[in-house]
């Protein structure tokens, strides 16, 4: 839901408290919904094996809420960023980070799937990740010359491997391993 | 599931039985899995709304899968719905690009639904793609444009999605998924 129209990332800073779930695209502020449990239990999978991966001195993962300050009019709160520039990271997270995570839920579909999916084309993140949990499947786009082009997925069983990340694999059955009684159709 | 490699539209053909679930991209054979009643329920649904608005202004045709439409020698696809305006392309299959192409996606499809097919539509010039996500309850209208297919409308569970290419017709989704 838009909130309040075209503002600069100072003043989108100065007006709403730290920690608010609103997001700042092309000067214009949005609400973030509330996540289920499920969105949350993804998330922190991921979170958790990437944190386990990354070892001293390779760059910092984090976890929503944190804003990601792209440029002067767009603020974002991926899911899960990655960031290798350490001088990137303060209060907040300044620039570009190389790896942006998005799972989407029904209310952030459209949002993560295309809106956000485009301005991350945009800003040049290099590798977006891009999960379904109802889906169960989990897509890994690359940064090419065309745009982002699916580099690696897998739905429900199988691995899946980051480019940003080297080495690095996910076997997505342990992504979506408590998300059983969800309704398949 | 690829199950043999590299044919031509007319090889394919004479090889697979007629009414198969399969679909040749750039020349390799794909198998669809069998829907499920969800996936089958909501493409009913969708698929009568638009016959009816397309009957009632006397425009086109619309078909329901399976039906093979022929993009190229190397590209057979079988799209859930499709609507094709020029009535000359219809014959006992769809040869040529169709107007509006909807898919349903559902998990063993929403891959192929969102990138591969997709970018086929779209490179084909397909004016209009419609994503269906049964899980979200959400629809995505793409249009074509210069740059590609950009988002023209979307919905989640009660709101209204509309079509450019039918100009006029809209949809609540609450028709589409309510009770579902």
């Amino acid at each position: 839901m838009q909130v309040k129209t075209k503002l600069a990332a100072e003043e989108f800073f100065k007006l709403y408290t730290q920690g608010s779930r609103l997001e700042l695209i092309n000067g214009e502020v949005y609400e973030m919904p509330g996540q289920c449990v499920n969105h949350q239990r993804v998330v922190g999978n991921l979170y958790f094996k990437l944190r386990s991966f990354l070892k001293e001195g390779l760059g910092e993962v984090l976890l929503s809420p944190v804003d990601v300050v792209f440029d002067q009019e767009n603020v974002l709160q991926p899911d899960l960023v990655y960031a290798s520039d350490p001088s990137k990271v303060e209060d907040k997270v300044y620039g570009v980070p190389e790896l942006v995570v998005e799972v989407i839920s029904p209310q952030t579909l459209v949002r993560d799937f295309v809106e956000k999916r485009k301005l991350y084309e945009r800003f040049k993140v290099k590798e977006y990740w891009l999960i379904f949990p109802l889906e169960k499947t989990m897509f890994v786009y690359e940064l090419t010359e065309n745009g982002y082009e699916l580099y690696s997925y897998a739905t429900e069983k199988g691995k899946v491997k980051s480019k940003v990340l080297e080495g690095f694999e996910l076997e997505v059955e342990e992504v979506f391993k408590e998300l059983k009684s969800l309704p398949t159709p | 599931m690829q199950v043999k490699t590299k044919l031509t539209a007319e090889e394919f053909f004479r090889i697979y039985p007629e009414e198969s679930r399969i679909e040749l991209i750039d020349g390799e054979v794909y198998e669809m899995p069998a829907p499920s009643f969800l996936h089958q329920e909501i493409l009913f649904r969708l698929a009568i709304k638009v016959r009816n608005f397309c009957e009632h202004k006397q425009v086109g045709i619309v078909v329901i899968a399976p039906i093979d439409v022929v993009l190229s020698r190397d590209i057979v696809l079988q799209p859930d719905i499709v609507y094709i305006s020029d009535l000359s392309k219809v014959k006992d299959r769809i040869y040529g690009v169709p107007d509006l192409v909807v898919e349903v996606a559902s998990p063993s499809t929403l891959k192929r639904d969102i990138t591969d097919k997709m970018k086929i539509y779209e490179k084909y010039g397909v004016k209009e793609y419609w994503i269906v996500f049964p899980s979200e309850k959400t629809i995505v209208v793409y249009q074509l444009t210069e740059n590609g297919y950009e988002l023209f409308s979307s919905a989640i569970e009660k709101g209204k999605v509309r079509s450019k290419v039918l100009e006029g017709f809209e949809i609540n989704l609450e028709e589409v998924f309510g009770g579902l």
